[in-house]
């Protein structure tokens, strides 16, 4: 899975830490979930999305494989 | 101070208060049960407050570090299970003496040092997938 959290929280100017106490979560949830490395709940990538100003749809890639 | 906060504090102040009356309550006046039960309290207590005043303003746990954790005791728990069959297997065999207390201890260790080890290792991989 891939995402586009880093662009996004560029974009707003946002540190790490700013969207993970926007977020309510951890700043090693929001490193892993920009490398990809953690799945969230629907909630937390809603959450996220929310906080980011865009949509889980733009905020999340998912191929195939990542399916499999 | 927060719930999360009051319980290990009130428990590391009864193991505190425990040690120190045992032996003047005539129970265990040798052997190392008071000085444990001090020294757990006393860890409790520091663990509680470095806990509290580092992480103040952060978010001590959200949805993966709770998954996380649940899984380090799954795993813990799984491994546990397969050092009682081989207890068994050393026990049936005589391949050692194993005492009660010995045998306490190492499932008692082995799934406290298991699970921080199993959480450890998916902390750093950042999921349990």
């Amino acid at each position: 899975m891939q995402t586009r959290i880093k662009e996004f929280r560029a974009k707003l100017g946002l540190t790490q830490e700013d969207l993970a106490k926007r977020a309510g979560v951890r700043r090693e949830t929001i490193v892993f979930l920009e490398k990809g490395k953690y799945n969230p709940s629907l909630k937390l990538a809603y959450r996220v999305a929310h906080e980011l100003g865009t949509t889980i749809d733009d905020l999340f890639i998912f191929e195939e494989s990542d399916l499999e | 101070m927060q719930w999360k906060q009051v319980l290990p504090v009130t428990l590391g102040l009864l193991l505190v208060a425990a040690g120190i009356a045992l032996p003047f309550a005539g129970i265990a006046d040798e052997g190392p049960a008071p000085t444990a039960l001090v020294s757990a309290g006393i860890a409790m207590l520091i663990v509680t407050m470095i806990t509290t005043f580092r992480y103040r303003d952060e978010v001590q746990a959200d949805e993966r570090t709770k998954k996380i954790g649940a899984y380090g005791i799954t795993y813990s728990w799984l491994f546990t299970l397969v050092l009682v069959f081989l207890l068994f297997w050393v026990d049936y065999l005589d391949l050692a003496a194993l005492s009660l207390q010995g045998v306490l201890a190492l499932l008692g260790f082995g799934m406290i040092l298991s699970a921080r080890a199993f959480q450890w290792y998916l902390f750093r991989k950042g999921d349990v997938a």
